[in-house]
């Protein structure tokens, strides 16, 4: 076999400092790992490496000390428990997320189910300028810092009062909303959607189920990068529906690649060209 | 004027329970071993500061099926009668 350290990298196999030494990506996605994948990862970390596992910033491990004629030993040993690389250089990297509706109180959406939806179509793609991250969010806690990837999607609820029979006027809604969008007027709550974060926490302390979802979906964000010169990415849509989010990527993927220099990443291009290149169908 | 639940006046309080100064998750886990001494259909009354409390114990109690009856402001804190279900 040709040792190419390009080709190499592409793959999630790193070179080392070392000589003859690699560092073995592992793919995790949205950082749900299975006990087995976990053992695994140990066993290869004890048979073929240093006996410890790096935790990545993209939520997989990296199994560091490997010595070359190793590293086929170690992707068969993963392969063996659905585990594969984790993508490196100019591709779709793997998509980050927090746990979601599966076991957070304060989520909104299902978390884990975009980041499928996203990784079956985008997971690995080459052929863009430069590396492409995405995150998803829960909820406007943004605890997967969905805004410092390339595209970050955060899942949002726009309250609305749909029963003010049932409202005892207790001022609840209005006492924890972070905004301090609600008024109690008339003993009714009134919402002032500029200064609503969507996060749904009226909703949730309702005592009576007065309020509920009037729309609900995922806050877009594009252009985030971190790097030397990190910035957020910018909101560009509001309630997108998880069907509608794979199209909207696609969208923004083709533009990116057709407008950008090599290794620009998408924050600079909308830096440079602004915004509406990016994107036909967002919102502004 | 709309209907406002009264029905609440008329029932004893079979709990009562101050947790100002309390801070999460003491306000909840009191709460709910509060709620375990008491029978189904009886009430619960609590007080919580603003801040945390108010934001996450009226959630995890509507969470766990019980029935917040009425809520009053008391100066800075909240006080909450609560229906076991």
């Amino acid at each position: 076999m040709a040792l190419n350290l390009e080709d190499l990298k592409a793959g999630g196999i790193i070179s080392q400092r070392q000589k003859n030494m690699f560092s073995i990506r592992v793919k995790i996605l949205g950082g749900n790992v299975t006990s087995a994948q976990l053992r695994k990862i140990a066993d290869l970390a004890e048979t073929h490496g240093r006996n410890y596992a790096h935790i990545t910033t993209r939520q997989g491990f990296e199994i560091s000390h490997v010595n070359f004629e190793d590293v086929e030993k170690v992707t068969i040993g993963l392969e063996k428990v659905g585990l594969v690389l984790g993508a490196c250089g100019s591709r779709v990297r793997v998509v980050v997320a927090c746990q979601g509706t599966d076991i957070c109180p304060h989520a909104l959406d299902d978390t884990q189910l975009l980041v499928r939806t996203l990784d079956e179509r985008f997971y690995g793609r080459f052929g863009v300028p430069h590396k492409f991250k995405m995150g998803v969010s829960g909820c406007p806690n943004a605890c997967a810092k969905h805004n410092e990837n390339d595209l970050g999607f955060m899942a949002v609820v726009e309250p609305v009062l749909i029963d003010k029979e049932s409202c005892i006027n207790c001022g609840l809604c209005a006492e924890v909303c972070p905004g301090k969008a609600i008024e109690m007027k008339d003993s009714l709550p009134v919402f002032d959607s500029t200064k609503c974060f969507h996060d749904g926490k009226c909703i949730d302390i309702c005592p009576r189920d007065s309020l509920g979802v009037n729309r609900k979906g995922w806050q877009v964000f594009a252009g985030g990068k971190w790097g030397r010169r990190p910035q957020l990415g910018i909101p560009i849509a509001n309630f997108v529906a998880t069907e509608q989010i794979p199209e909207m990527v696609e969208n923004i993927l083709s533009n990116y690649i057709k407008l950008a220099n090599k290794r620009e990443r998408l924050g600079e291009l909308i830096n440079r060209l602004g915004m509406e290149v990016i994107c036909d169908g967002c919102i502004f | 004027m709309r209907a406002i639940e009264t029905d609440i006046e008329d029932i004893i309080v079979a709990r009562y329970l101050d947790l100002q100064g309390e801070v999460c998750p003491f306000t909840y886990v009191k709460t709910k071993l509060a709620l375990e001494l008491i029978e189904s259909g009886d009430v619960l009354v609590i007080v919580l500061d603003q801040g945390e409390p108010i934001e996450n114990v009226p959630r995890s109690v509507k969470d766990e099926g019980h029935h917040i009856s009425k809520v009053e402001r008391d100066g800075t804190a909240f006080k909450l009668w609560i229906r076991k279900v």
